[in-house]
């Protein structure tokens, strides 16, 4: 037993490496610093915080359903469901909330936890009967687009008057939508600085080694697709501030959108790390795309168009860049 | 006695599969006990019990008396049961410091983790355990798989274990490496624990072992004191009979260059290198862990980038760009990490050995199966596998079992050059003694092995010459004559002791 107590020290053959470069980041910036600049050069106006707040409040929707979807890719799932809550949280805001005068501001959080209630069930068909989410939220995508229809049949409804103030408003001469995207990165930040946020990135990485670890896979899914549904129910309530009325049939736009604006922000899909800050910054650069193919009075077809060639250049040109950097570092 | 671990009758099935067939442990604080046995002895369910993975059919584990509540990973770890396992447990995500701390953050309300003291207490436990040449920022996807075993060993090392199991903790280390788990082990044993170690290397065993206990078709078939048993005795008691020799009869090489490489760089570190491989030459690539070893079998198999060099195979220019290329020019590479790199899991038996040479049965565009399934057939009788596993699925196989797939499907493009990294690694000594006999038999029809292990006495027995190689070079070659584990240590240590006194 000699040879095993003698303090063996390793050989020193870990090289200290270099700090990967978030060529992620670095690209979703620039693609939306790019496409912000060309939105501003065909319409001058934009350059005021009032005209902003405007965009904002049509990109606000799109933000919080591309933030839930990051939020499941992240662990490696896919929510398709994201656009029946938007629709389901939208029909109950004008119907419910609205209906009631707009006094019962506190029902709003009803609204939030039938969001949350509609993720946590995507959570239990993934998470405890282990059903691959694309069919599992294939399944309530359907169901949840039925409940929107028979709570509000047919576009119409307003919403509370003090919900399209709010996101009209601004805090001195800051606009409110501003306030909440800003807010929507930093909460994200806190949720990274937590010890949820690594056992997420553990999950996402690899399951069966962060049970091994003795992480509960069934618990960070479940709380994930919960999340994901509050953050869908948040973007309806926002859709309805911003068209003032409601439209059952608005979510599914929202929902393949959404996964371009996670793929082109650089989130991977196979769990090998990203975020809801390049999401957010892929889903104004693709408010940017639209925003211009209005100004030029385009059909809506052209900004689809663009939207999804924007995506392929994107995943191409990353795969490239990608394996040009592997290559040096190997 | 006090202070036992009692493992009674443990019981374990995976459907029609029995695992464990009641298995009895027995060993005290203090002591380091070695299990041992082939693959599918039943090792690796017993450790998944111990570690809380799954829970046992029958039996129960006891601890000074009282019953050990396992069955979930974080009771198991209440309970005082630290395990390195052999698949790693460190998530690729995550940096070294969230993975060594993992569910022991330090942290403030709401779970905000206090990310400097994460790394700082990450460090002081690195340097405690004299890894502190690690980087606690550096993601785990970023080391090699070396690297990694020596954290999941510091990870169950984290905090003081009551049972500390080790399951083949060292089959990725070089021999300096692996003195350092052993030490560490008898470290946690003098402080109590009691220690568990699986691991296939008999020398560590000798070396580490106070008591043992042999599994064999999930039973325990013999157990007592270290010193009492032959080699012989434990191998022949793990395999259920004697086997004749270990190592295969050599025979000696011919003298025609088959391969001939001149200044290839791979990447930064690695070359330039120099390599003459004979026909019917067992070449040995020794040398500590991580010294582009990987990268030189991996560049001339066509899976890295050549930088610069050429290489002729057998007079003609040979220069692979794709593992592809490279077999088609019958140079086949069998990595080290099977599971990731050598095999798809989920698909059959056969459909992994014809994958690469899947064009040899395709007729007018249509695949003959008959013919892919008799070349399949005589490929893994040749490497010693039943031929009724054709159609099971890879991931039901056992670890030997898969490396013998792997090394079917290499043999099915009939290869000239055999590039063999690390393929005994985690293997039972049954199905290496397989593994060399095939070796042997390939050399002596003429083809040519490039074979690196981290196991020196593997490469002393094997091979005909052993090129070792230090920082990236061959920093020399020696002949049959002068072949010895000090030799090669000696020329890999005193090198890497003048690399470190030099200023950098």
């Amino acid at each position: 037993m000699s040879a095993a107590t003698t303090a063996a020290t390793p050989s020193p053959l870990v090289r200290r490496r270099s700090r990967r470069i978030p060529w992620s980041a670095l690209s979703t910036a620039a693609i939306m610093v790019a496409l912000g600049a060309a939105d501003v050069i065909i319409q001058p106006n934009l350059l005021n915080l009032f005209q902003i707040g405007l965009l904002l409040q049509t990109a606000l929707p799109l933000v919080f359903v591309a933030a839930a979807q990051t939020l499941v890719v992240l662990v490696r799932g896919i929510d398709l469901s994201v656009g029946g809550v938007l629709v389901v949280a939208n029909g109950l805001t004008v119907v419910t909330v609205g209906g009631a005068g707009g006094d019962h501001q506190l029902l709003l959080i009803l609204v939030l936890v039938v969001g949350l209630a509609a993720g946590a069930l995507n959570g239990v068909l993934v998470g405890v009967l282990g059903l691959q989410p694309f069919i599992a939220t294939l399944g309530t995508w359907t169901i949840f687009n039925g409940i929107a229809l028979t709570v509000l049949p047919t576009d119409g409804g307003t919403p509370p008057p003090w919900l399209i103030n709010f996101t009209l408003g601004a805090v001195g001469g800051v606009p409110n939508t501003l306030i909440i995207l800003v807010g929507v990165v930093v909460v994200w930040r806190i949720l990274c600085a937590t010890k949820l946020g690594i056992r997420i990135r553990a999950v996402g990485a690899d399951e069966d080694r962060a049970s091994l670890n003795g992480t509960s896979v069934l618990a960070v899914k479940l709380i994930v697709y919960s999340l994901a549904g509050l953050c869908a129910a948040l973007a309806g309530i926002l859709l309805a501030g911003a068209t003032s009325t409601g439209t059952p049939t608005a979510g599914d736009a929202y929902i393949l959108t959404s996964v371009a604006a996670v793929v082109i922000g650089g989130t991977s899909l196979v769990g090998r790390g990203g975020g809801v800050g390049l999401t957010v910054m892929a889903a104004m650069a693709l408010t940017f795309i639209s925003d211009i193919v209005n100004a030029e009075n385009f059909s809506v077809w052209v900004s689809v168009a663009a939207s999804s060639g924007l995506l392929l250049v994107v995943v191409v040109l990353r795969g490239v860049v990608e394996q040009v950097v592997e290559r040096r570092h190997a | 006695m006090t202070n036992m671990l009692r493992i009674a009758g443990l019981a374990k099935r995976y459907g029609s599969v029995r695992a464990l067939e009641g298995a009895n442990v027995e060993a005290a604080a203090g002591e380091i006990h070695a299990i041992l046995g082939e693959n599918g002895a039943g090792k690796s369910t017993m450790i998944k019990i111990l570690a809380g993975v799954t829970p046992a059919d029958a039996g129960e584990v006891t601890l000074d008396g009282t019953r050990l509540a396992l069955g979930r990973p974080a009771r198991a770890d209440r309970a005082g049961v630290r395990t390195a396992f052999q698949e790693l447990s460190t998530v690729p995500g995550l940096t070294v410091a969230e993975s060594l701390l993992f569910r022991r953050e330090p942290s403030l309300a709401l779970g905000f983790v206090r990310r400097r003291e994460l790394n700082r207490h990450a460090s002081e436990l690195l340097s405690r355990l004299g890894l502190a040449h690690i980087d606690v920022r550096a993601r785990i996807d970023e080391l090699g798989l070396g690297e990694r075993q020596l954290l999941e060993v510091a990870k169950a090392l984290r905090d003081p274990a009551r049972v500390l199991v080790l399951d083949e903790p060292t089959s990725a280390l070089s021999t300096e490496d692996s003195a350092w788990v052993l030490g560490q082990a008898r470290r946690a044993a003098d402080a109590g624990a009691v220690v568990l170690f699986i691991t296939h290397r008999l020398a560590e065993v000798r070396a580490a072992a106070d008591r043992l206990t042999v599994l064999r078709g999930g039973v325990d078939v013999l157990t007592g004191a270290t010193e009492d048993f032959g080699d012989d005795e434990l191998i022949a008691a793990m395999l259920g009979r004697r086997i004749e020799r270990l190592y295969a009869e050599r025979t000696a090489p011919r003298s025609d260059a088959v391969l001939v490489v001149r200044g290839l760089r791979v990447g930064g570190r690695v070359g330039p290198l120099d390599l003459d491989a004979r026909a019917g030459e067992i070449l040995g690539i020794g040398g500590l862990q991580g010294q582009g070893q990987r990268d030189l079998l991996m560049a001339l198999g066509g899976a890295r980038r050549w930088l610069d060099g050429s290489a002729e195979l057998n007079g003609a220019p040979f220069h692979p760009l794709s593992p592809r290329e490279a077999l088609r020019r019958r140079v086949a590479l069998v990595p080290e990490d099977r599971q990731r790199e050598g095999l798809l899991l989920g698909h059959s038996v056969q459909a992994n050995v014809t994958l690469a040479a899947l064009a040899q049965f395709v007729r007018h565009g249509v695949l003959d199966v008959r013919k892919e399934t008799l070349a399949a057939r005589s490929v893994v009788a040749r490497v010693g596998l039943a031929e009724q596993r054709l159609p099971d699925a890879a991931n039901t196989l056992s670890g030997g079992n898969q490396q013998k797939v792997v090394l079917a499907k290499a043999l099915l493009s009939d290869p000239l050059v055999l590039l063999l990294y690390d393929c005994t690694r985690g293997v039972d000594v049954g199905t290496k003694a397989e593994i060399f006999a095939l070796m042997a038999e390939l050399a002596s029809a003429g083809a040519t092995i490039l074979y690196y292990s981290s196991d020196l006495s593997e490469l002393v027995h094997m091979c005909d010459r052993v090129a070792v190689m230090v920082e990236g070079r061959i920093r020399s070659v020696l002949e049959s004559d002068e072949l010895s584990e000090q030799a090669i240590l000696r020329v890999a240590l005193a090198e890497a002791e003048h690399y470190r006194s030099a200023p950098a």
